[in-house]
């Protein structure tokens, strides 16, 4: 192409003639381009094909070359009066043309800038634009638009680009049509193109979108194409209340945010090409945010720069300010999850000085941010990605009343704390609502909270004391004023006895905390009785909600259902009020062990004393006494028998705390061991197993004695309908009932029936009190059971060749080894028919020597031997019968 | 009265020598024509498309192709240079049977028998091909004598002879199917029979030639000896190629978006 140029250069131009110097000719090689001459000498010629003049410079002169024939440029001809540098236009009277650009009628024209007879063609080195002087480095457009190219004022082309155009941007300039210098430095053409421009200015590409723009301008871009929170977002709508009139003076981009909205490419004398003062810039559209310049957030006078920047900003909120590792630290020691958190932390952290004033932080307690709110809130409030952050209840640019000196809240602070803590907000009815009237509004929030700074958890702003790290910190926050020395006094713990447990698992999802705490039964914000959370008149909800095992409904201990228990009406009233619980138990302040709500009564064992509360004279319940004999507890248990109770997996009671021992704890035998208070096995008794039938309870511990079930002993065999002498049946009271009962017993052996005085020993008393003509077992009357005791001494030692077992009694029924007497119970066993049979019998059966409670089946080194050698197996087998015994004993 | 109105009516009929008619498209600065089976073909190439119409102007097709440039039909099949230098050989709906490259910047085509010539700009040269494009030789080059060229551009051929537009140089030449010169003509002027500067050829059968001039407006006829028979159109608006189809001349006003149909009278 540039060959062929050259060689019409050197057909038509003379070499070395200038413009100036160029007189009409009619030589072809000049006609070739001015057709006018050539119209001028022929103008008379009938043959004419045409009578319209074409001078050199005429565009279809110029095209009749440019059509594709010596070279193709029908895009730069069709761009003419669209998109290219103007022609046939009239230069302005203030627009001073350079020398050697001349105009034609004033206007501009094609050979304003082009002519043939150029010298800056050559042979080696052809300028086929036929421009009018060298437009190398734009050489030729900054003649005339100086003003576009003055450093600094101007976007920056030539040397100042030296370096800065990445490849692969010049690329992207080449395949728009535009063009780089050889340096690779930006000049008038990388943007401007006067012939082949796709948009307004003669553009390569039009700035409306800021398409031309993102060309170069990438990494400072950020669009729905390529968004990058780091820059100023473009293809915008402009905000509500926006003030356009300085763009739309500057004739900047105002259909949408566009980087020629903020930016003029040439003549402009601010900072950055700005349109106006950065200071000024801004606010023109973020108009809300105008107000941060009269607060302190207007650092050191720098408005928006102070903590914004449009391009490549440090942070999101195109955040200008570094964010030092202190402030990260900082987010971390207060756990701010916010997502914007770090923005204002990048200068409220601890130890951050500005202008020699210390920077305000929120202290090491603060209010959780990150957290994703469960409801939707009444009050329109900023929530990063649903979740709160600092930004949520602070504007960083002003306050909701514009106040400048105010905490740039959103709202008035306790509209803020009510939006999301609606159920709160019940506080103003309650006793919490008028802590401190003078000094605080009715159920103002800070009169107990800090939103910053807090002093303990749920940011309190007091705290009590000391508390254990066992305990929740919310009950120093309440102890702090339920103190006596604080401003709660009238509602303080003062009991010697521990109050209901806090720091403990909580065991119920419907109150709140994993562990127990004052908050889990109390709501400090409501307004309800003693800020319960579920009310406890009555039916004690509260408690039954964890205690769920220990409903007292439809058992004696049911005080206020309980027809036997006479209560007056101010008694009444005040369970109702407090709840059945309460007729026993209270978690604040009480008067003994196991929050017990009553006056102890006396006892040795907790058990006692907690019953004998109302289980004594003159009280409650004191028809349901124990009696002068009863069940043995505490230390007249002995090791063995305590043994059978843990065997039993009836609880044995630890004193220190009332509640039955757990592994490794040392309890008793107490009250609570065979009586649960709040229900049990058995609700009316209110105890752990069932008596009916075969007495579980007694025989969870007497396992022994439970062989008697099924024995002529178990008058369930012999006679159903049978009572005791207390009236105790047993069918419904059980086996053991026959003869034993655990209270109110006759004697100490638990026995229910009055012991008749038959014999001197008593031991042989229980037997002979059934085994008489007009007793129980008078089907069995025992006639002859008399053995001598007196000057007899009976000695149930230990030795060679002893067995079986033999037991002897004092006459009381003590268990001895030696001076004892024999008594029924030496050969008897009444609770076993039979050792030597493994199943009882089941129903009354005549015996014979290897059953009838016998306890041996021969005499083989027994007692019996010790004194009548071979004699006593005679004496024994007829033991019973008038054989072996006088009319009158002798002895007595 | 009416003689004379008729009178007039005839004089200017003469003068012309044919009636206008018109096909417009929406095209972008198309760059040749062709005609073939009642079909006219316009090169749209800024559009990167070649537009087909019936010849009462009624849009049937477009056929897709990168950048074309010249185009000429022969036994309805369509021979077309890209500006990308590539050649297309394409039956008339489109679709390619075969292309090839081409070497410079290909402007236009012309097929005579075995042989495919092609002017090619940027060389300045008739470029001969074999229909399976292989470069037979290049004839031409720069310069102002017979044979050489000045802005060449359209070719169209008779059976035997090609006619080149060497535009600048403001002349047709005529070669054989091997490139061998046989002919130049062309009158560098303003007046009937001059050339200013010749943009299309065609040849309308029977030893006449189609010029158009784009600065003079002006469509002439010529023998194949130079010898000028008459002006055909005049006025027109940079009338470049032309094409010749049972006994009209169809003429492209590229700036203008439209082709205009000239029925000639009197041809030979």
């Amino acid at each position: 192409m540039r060959k062929s140029l050259l060689v019409l250069l050197t057909v038509l131009v003379v070499p070395g003639i200038s413009e100036a110097k160029l007189k009409k000719s009619m030589k072809k090689e000049c006609l070739v381009c001015h057709e006018n001459w050539l119209l001028e000498a022929k103008f008379k010629s009938p043959k004419l094909l045409t009578k319209e003049s074409f001078d050199a410079a005429n565009r279809l002169m110029c095209l009749s070359c440019h059509d594709g024939s010596m070279a193709d440029d029908r895009l730069t001809f069709l761009g003419f009066k669209h998109f290219s540098h103007p022609v046939d236009k009239k230069v302005p009277e203030d627009f001073k043309m350079p020398k050697g650009f001349p105009l034609l009628d004033g206007k501009l024209y094609c050979g304003t800038c082009h002519t043939p007879h150029t010298k800056t063609g050559s042979e080696k080195k052809l300028d086929y634009t036929f421009m009018r002087e060298p437009n190398v480095n734009s050489a030729l457009c900054i003649k005339c638009h100086r003003e576009n190219s003055e450093h600094g004022l101007n976007h920056p082309i030539l040397e100042d680009t030296e370096n800065k155009l990445k490849i692969e941007y010049t690329e992207k300039i080449k395949k728009l049509g535009g063009k780089v210098t050889k340096n690779n430095e930006v000049q008038c053409e990388s943007c401007h193109s006067a012939h082949r421009g796709r948009a307004k200015k003669a553009l390569v590409e039009t700035a409306e979108k800021s398409q031309l723009c993102i060309v170069c301008h990438v990494e400072n871009l950020n669009s729905k194409e390529h968004p990058n929170f780091r820059n100023h977002p473009i293809h915008k709508k402009f905000p509500k209340g926006a003030d356009l009139s300085l763009f739309e003076e500057k004739k900047a981009i105002t259909f949408s945010v566009e980087c020629m909205t903020c930016h003029r490419v040439h003549k402009e004398e601010n900072k950055h090409l700005l349109v106006a003062e950065e200071k000024k810039l801004c606010i023109l559209c973020h108009v809300q945010e105008k107000a941060v310049l009269r607060t302190k957030h207007n650092v050191g006078g720098n408005s928006c720069k102070t903590c914004h920047v449009a391009h490549k900003a440090k942070g999101r909120k195109l955040w200008s300010r570094p964010i030092p590792e202190d402030a990260f630290d900082y987010a971390s020691l207060i756990d701010a999850k916010g997502k914007t958190d770090i923005l204002c932390l990048s200068c409220h952290y601890t130890g951050n000085v500005i202008d020699g004033k210390e920077v305000e932080t929120v202290g090491t307690l603060t209010h959780p941010t990150g957290v994703k709110l469960k409801e939707k809130i009444s009050l329109k409030l900023p929530l990063p990605d649903r979740k709160l952050a600092c930004t949520t209840c602070h504007d960083p640019h002003h306050s909701f009343d514009n106040n400048p000196k105010g905490k740039f809240l959103r709202a008035p602070r306790l509209k803020l704390c009510y939006t999301c803590h609606r159920e709160e907000a019940n506080v103003k009815r309650g006793a919490h609502g008028e802590i401190d009237k003078k000094k605080w509004k009715k159920g103002d929030c800070a009169a107990c909270h800090n939103v910053h700074k807090a002093k303990g958890g749920y940011l309190s702003r007091v705290v009590y004391g000391e508390i254990s790290p066992m305990e929740p910190p919310v009950d120093g926050f309440c102890l702090a004023c339920h103190d006596p020395e604080g401003m709660a006094k009238h509602k303080v713990k003062q009991s010697v006895f521990n109050e209901h447990p806090v720091g403990v698992d909580n065991p119920t999802d419907k109150l709140p905390g994993k562990k127990v705490s004052c908050a889990t039964c109390h709501d400090p914000h409501t307004h309800t009785d003693e800020l319960l959370r579920i009310p406890v008149r009555e039916n004690s909800e509260l408690c039954l909600t964890c205690h769920t095992d220990q409903n007292l409904k439809g058992t004696p201990h049911d005080i206020l259902h309980n027809p036997d228990v006479k209560l007056s009406d101010k008694e009444r009233e005040k369970l109702i009020k407090s709840g059945a619980c309460s007729a026993c138990h209270t978690p604040h302040n009480p008067e003994f062990k196991v929050l017990w709500n009553r006056k102890p009564g006396e006892g040795k064992t907790i058990g006692e004393k907690l019953c004998a509360a109302c289980h004594a004279e003159g009280k409650l319940a004191e028809d349901k006494t124990v009696g002068k004999f009863t069940h043995p507890m505490g230390r007249d248990v002995t090791e063995k028998n305590l043994k059978m109770i843990k065997d039993s997996r009836l609880p044995l009671i630890n004193q220190m705390t009332g509640h039955p021992a757990r592994k490794g704890e040392i309890g008793i035998m107490d009250c609570t061991t065979c009586h649960e208070p709040h229900n049990g096995a058995d609700r009316k008794r209110l105890i752990r197993y069932t008596l009916e039938g075969d007495s579980a309870l007694c025989t969870a511990c007497h396992v022994k004695e439970a062989a008697v079930i099924g024995t002529d002993h178990d008058m369930r065999v012999v006679k159903e309908n049978f009572k005791n002498a207390l009236g105790k049946e047993v069918l419904k009271d059980g086996v053991c009932s026959s003869c034993h009962v655990p209270h109110r017993a006759k004697d100490e052996l638990l026995w229910a029936t009055e012991v008749k005085k038959i014999t001197d020993n008593r031991m042989s008393n229980y037997c002979l009190t059934c085994h008489t003509k007009d007793g129980v077992g008078r089907k069995k009357v025992v006639k002859y059971y008399y053995h001598p005791s007196k000057d007899v001494v009976v000695r149930n030692f230990d030795r060679p060749g002893r067995e079986g077992n033999w037991p002897i009694f004092t006459k009381d029924g003590r268990r001895v080894h030696a001076g004892g007497e024999i008594a029924c119970e030496t050969c008897h066993d009444p609770h076993v028919w039979s050792k030597w049979s493994k199943t009882s019998p089941g129903k009354p059966v005549e015996g014979n020597a290897l059953n009838s409670f016998l306890r041996n089946k021969d005499l083989k080194g027994s007692i019996c031997v010790d004194c009548h050698g071979l004699d006593a197996l005679y004496r024994y087998k007829l033991f019973h019968s008038k054989k072996a015994h006088q009319e009158k004993p002798s002895y007595r | 009265m009416k003689k004379l109105v008729i009178a007039a009516l005839f004089l200017v009929s003469a003068i012309t020598g044919a009636l206008a008619g018109e096909i417009k498209g929406d095209w972008k600065f198309p760059s040749d024509i062709a005609i073939s089976n009642g079909k006219l073909y316009v090169v749209d190439g800024l559009n990167n498309r070649i537009a087909v119409y019936d010849l009462y102007g009624q849009h049937l097709t477009d056929i897709k192709l990168d950048s074309p440039f010249g185009i000429t039909v022969k036994d309805g099949v369509l021979y077309v240079t890209s500006q990308k230098g590539m050649l297309y050989v394409m039956d008339e709906t489109g679709n390619v049977e075969k292309s090839f490259m081409l070497r410079g910047r290909p402007i236009d085509v012309v097929r005579i028998k075995d042989r495919l010539l092609v002017t090619n700009g940027k060389d300045e040269t008739i470029d001969i091909y074999t229909l399976d494009g292989k470069l037979v030789k290049s004839v031409g080059g720069k310069g102002t004598e017979p044979g050489k060229f000045v802005g060449i551009f359209m070719i169209d051929s008779s059976p035997k002879l090609s006619f080149v537009v060497d535009s600048v140089n403001a002349r047709i030449q005529e070669f054989d199917k091997e490139g061998n010169y046989v002919n130049s003509f062309g009158i560098f002027g303003i007046e009937e029979g001059d050339f200013f500067r010749p943009k299309g050829i065609a040849y309308c059968g029977k030893g006449t030639i189609a010029v158009s001039d784009a600065i003079t407006g002006a469509v002439q006829l010529f023998d194949t000896y130079g010898g000028f028979e008459k002006v055909v159109a005049r006025g027109l608006y940079y009338p470049t190629a032309v094409a010749c189809y049972e006994g009209e001349i169809f003429v492209l006003e590229p700036l203008k978006n439209r082709v205009l149909t000239f029925k000639i009278q009197g041809v030979k």
